[in-house]
């Protein structure tokens, strides 16, 4: 590895977390809500039960090669020149897909809070502070996931308890009155992103202590799928199947809290959740592209990339698609494709792995 | 950049190459010699007089920094009443006659006049090619007193002084424990200041301790006058809002320090002693959080960390809704800033800047001020700033509220090197705030909280034990647990000596055997 840094289990876990659970957060009710209607809670529940293929295969493959990265033991698995490929795969996912969450950022806040202000100021911001976390490496990302999530998830819990007075629980009845089939349907774009889980390839290698990865993983794993289920469930509870026409479901959630006359439109509080959880995701991402190039072009200094690929993915970012209508359709149809086949990808590296190992062909420690 | 070589006066003390000179068998020799080194030195006392009225001597000493009655009773009275048969030579009298507790030899004229420069008299006799060095300087100094800057309810008053030997005997007694270390260094070309490492051996680190000396052994300056000199030459991030070193003049801070497995320096000349590592938690522990019942001493450390969260962010906060997000200001609430703010010509944050800009000021100025002006300058201050500039339409209520607020919120600090890094980071999040908003500030916080992350103090991570996490260490940092639950030391102690008490004694009149 480029980085001497390591990581503990459970930083690695909040790290995990909130690769879902904040766009999730925003996204889900809504996208799943086109398909899953008043259903639209239980699809996270189904890509959760179908995701962990993902996790667990990541988890077996990390396993194998336990003091490897991903862009290294791809060579051993594929060869010399499909590993590099598959190295750049990767590379091309962490970068890519932090672009598409800068984007989503910002066309949140720009939508929802800031509406006057400059969008670069409000990308170029969090993308400079992405950068400079990436720049302190791993341990510096780990203990600010470490500091950050846990308070997001204590000020989640509150707001979704605060809106216990406005619940409609007739309005998520019936249960699977069209059958599973709406709500499976919805769980296709949250299934694809458990493309994020390849990132374990990269971090596995930094964790300080190896053993019992598998329960702190799948603890971050049943966090975001009742964080996801949870918020869809409460946008149910108070929109019923109008969910889908709103933007934000969450976020008209937040609206609606009001306890008294004093504490009340506190939507911005909503922020002091998203803001720090993006970042996280964000920078996990971020330094999984930064470390990941080092490593595969063979640089011994990663810190110097740093930086320059933040503004290379602030430019993607903004490039091609300049509506936030355009990009969200684009979410929900195109990125599908595109994270899916990352996902089929991590899952072929393991079966490829698993059947040469099986084998005999393949070393591994 | 080119790297320099070696510095030429690196070794501190090194003496002039034409003032190499061995003392020779001659007292009038030596005696010039030693007028050579000293130069215009009017402050030197020479005092020829005769050994039992047979050999000549001469006694060298500053007045005022030797102890001239023990001067006149146990060297020259015993030397002169000398009778005539006793032996003369030098280890005779080193060993006889000279009643007095430390005393060294020295033959070289350079050592000797650095000697008598510290104030311990010299001693140069007939047809010898030593001295002898009589250490019995003494100087004025003062009592150990309580610290003004670091008060508490409960607890020791005594505070360290000026004199590092007094300040060395305040330890000791403090932890009379062998194992308490203390490790004597020099450092500063001209001012040749003592400096003293002290450590728990078997507490501290072995390597805690080889790190401090490295970084001390590094310093190579013509002074050190305060500890201040020591902290900004030994720091990790020299750049950093944050200190990273602690200081303080309390004798009992310094010994939890020390017990905690941390490393103390003292320094000669100051009642500052700097401790280290640091973490975020331990600048926010007083010592009275010890002394007091934990139940409270708990409530009061939250407090402290909400006051420091407030300090910061209060101002910065205010302008960001002010500007921003008046909708999440409550209706009523909104309508009394609204009308106390009708009149005022000046945007919020000009008024936040202003206003902040007037706190800071008459705070300088009531600090450099002597004490019977600096309470007037408070005063008027207050008045003029607060009530003239409010009726007069200039600054909104509301305004000089969340101000003085924030400035006394920021005194909770225990230490007030926190305070500093807090004042300055509240400029930071005011513009940020008044920029961008809500969003500014959490770019602000975000950004200061990556800060705290990367850094380190002596190698120990600035925010443990938060994060890292380490369970066993939240007992005492945002509460102070009951001493009975705080079995093991912090994790910057050395790792197979961690138990401070024994496991399970709960406190319970059971346990003693009553009914």
């Amino acid at each position: 590895m480029v980085d001497k840094g390591k990581i503990s289990r459970g930083q690695l876990a909040f790290m995990l977390y909130s690769l879902m659970a904040y766009d999730g957060l925003l996204l889900i009710p809504k996208i799943a809500g086109e398909k899953a209607g008043r259903d639209l809670w239980l699809s996270p529940v189904w890509s959760h039960l179908t995701g962990i293929m993902m996790v667990l295969a990541m988890l077996r493959l990390s396993r194998m090669f336990p003091e490897e990265s991903i862009i290294v033991y791809s060579k051993r698995i594929l060869g010399k020149w499909l590993g590099i490929a598959a190295g750049f795969i990767f590379v091309f996912y962490a970068f890519y897909l932090t672009s598409v969450i800068l984007r989503i950022y910002t066309d949140f806040i720009s939508s929802v809070f800031l509406e006057n202000t400059p969008t670069v100021v409000i990308s170029g911001g969090i993308m400079f502070l992405v950068a400079y976390t990436a720049r302190g490496g791993v341990e510096v990302l780990g203990r600010l996931a470490q500091l950050f999530i846990p308070a997001t998830i204590v000020v989640f819990v509150i707001l979704s308890i605060l809106t216990i007075p406005e619940w409609e629980l007739s309005n998520a009845l019936p249960i699977l009155g069209k059958g599973p089939i709406p709500s499976l349907k919805g769980a296709t774009v949250p299934f694809t992103w458990f493309a994020g889980y390849i990132l374990l390839g990269l971090y596995y290698p930094l964790l300080s202590d190896k053993r019992k990865v598998t329960l702190f993983v799948m603890t971050a794993w049943f966090g975001e799928m009742i964080t996801l289920a949870a918020s869809g469930l409460i946008s149910v509870f108070l929109f019923g199947e109008y969910t889908s026409t709103l933007n934000y479901p969450f976020i008209e959630v937040v609206r609606y809290i009001a306890l008294g006359e004093f504490f009340q439109h506190i939507d911005a509080l909503l922020l002091a959740v998203w803001l720090p959880g993006t970042f996280i995701e964000l920078a996990t991402y971020h330094y999984a592209t930064v470390t990941g190039i080092a490593e595969w072009t063979g640089l011994k200094n990663y810190r110097a990339l740093s930086f320059t690929l933040g503004f290379l993915v602030l430019v993607v970012s903004y490039w091609g698609i300049t509506s936030d209508i355009d990009f969200e359709r684009y979410l929900a149809t195109s990125h599908i494709w595109f994270d899916f086949s990352v996902l089929v990808f991590g899952l072929l590296l393991f079966l490829v792995a698993w059947i040469r190992s099986k084998l005999g062909a393949l070393k591994y420690n | 950049m080119k790297k320099r070589t070696s510095f030429p006066l690196k070794t501190t003390g090194e003496m002039p190459s034409s003032y190499c000179t061995e003392l020779v068998p001659s007292l009038d020799r030596n005696v010039e010699t030693l007028k050579g080194i000293l130069g215009n030195a009017d402050d030197v006392v020479f005092r020829p007089f005769r050994i039992g009225m047979e050999l000549d001597a001469q006694l060298v000493y500053i007045p005022d920094m030797s102890d001239r009655l023990e001067i006149d009773n146990n060297v020259l009275r015993p030397l002169m009443m000398l009778a005539e048969g006793q032996p003369k030579d030098f280890s005779s009298i080193k060993n006889l006659a000279l009643p007095i507790g430390s005393i060294e030899e020295s033959v070289d004229a350079y050592a000797c006049a650095k000697q008598l420069i510290k104030g311990y008299p010299l001693l140069l006799l007939e047809d010898c090619d030593r001295a002898l060095v009589l250490k019995i300087a003494k100087w004025d100094k003062r009592s150990v007193e309580e610290p003004e800057t670091e008060t508490s309810l409960r607890g020791p008053r005594e505070g360290f002084t000026e004199s590092i030997s007094t300040n060395l005997s305040l330890m000791r007694r403090k932890i009379q424990s062998v194992n308490l270390k203390l490790k004597s260094l020099r450092i500063g070309r001209d001012t040749e200041t003592e400096i003293y490492i002290a450590y728990m051996e078997g507490i501290a680190k072995p390597a805690m301790i080889q790190e401090v000396e490295n970084r001390l052994s590094r310093i190579d300056i013509d002074s050190i006058l305060e500890t201040g000199y020591i902290e900004e030459l030994t720091e990790d991030d020299p750049y950093s809002p944050f200190p990273q070193q602690q200081f303080t003049e309390r004798v009992d801070i310094a010994a939890a320090g020390l017990l905690e497995g941390r490393v103390v320096i003292l320094v000669d000349g100051t009642p500052d002693v700097l401790i280290v590592p640091v973490t975020l938690v331990t600048l926010l522990q007083a010592a009275d959080d010890y002394y007091n019942r934990s139940l409270y001493s708990s409530l009061l450390r939250m407090l402290r960390y909400f006051a420091l969260f407030i300090s910061l962010m209060l101002p910065a906060t205010y302008i960001a809704l002010l500007t921003f997000h008046q909708e999440m200001i409550p209706n009523k609430l909104l309508m009394s800033i609204v009308s106390s703010r009708e009149e005022i010509p000046f945007p919020t944050i000009v008024e936040v800047l202003m206003m902040q800009m007037a706190f800071e000021v008459l705070r300088e100025a009531g600090l450099r001020l002597p004490r019977q002006i600096g309470s007037a300058v408070t005063i008027v201050g207050a008045l003029v700033v607060g009530e003239a500039a409010v009726s007069a339409g200039l600054v909104s209520a509301p305004i000089v509220i969340i101000i003085a607020f924030t400035g006394i919120a920021g005194f909770t600090a225990p230490h007030y090197s926190l305070e500093f890094s807090v004042r300055l980071l509240r400029l930071l999040l005011i513009l940020a705030g008044g920029l961008l908003g809500i969003l500014g500030v959490m770019y602000g916080l975000i950004a200061i909280a990556i800060h705290l992350c990367t850094l380190r103090s002596f190698g120990v991570p600035y925010l443990s034990p938060i994060t890292p996490f380490a369970a066993n260490e939240m007992k005492d940092a945002v509460v102070r647990a009951p001493w009975w639950t705080m079995i093991m030391r912090p994790g910057y102690s050395r790792k197979n000596n961690r138990r401070r008490l024994a496991p399970g004694k709960r406190p319970n009149p059971g346990n003693g055997g009553e009914r």
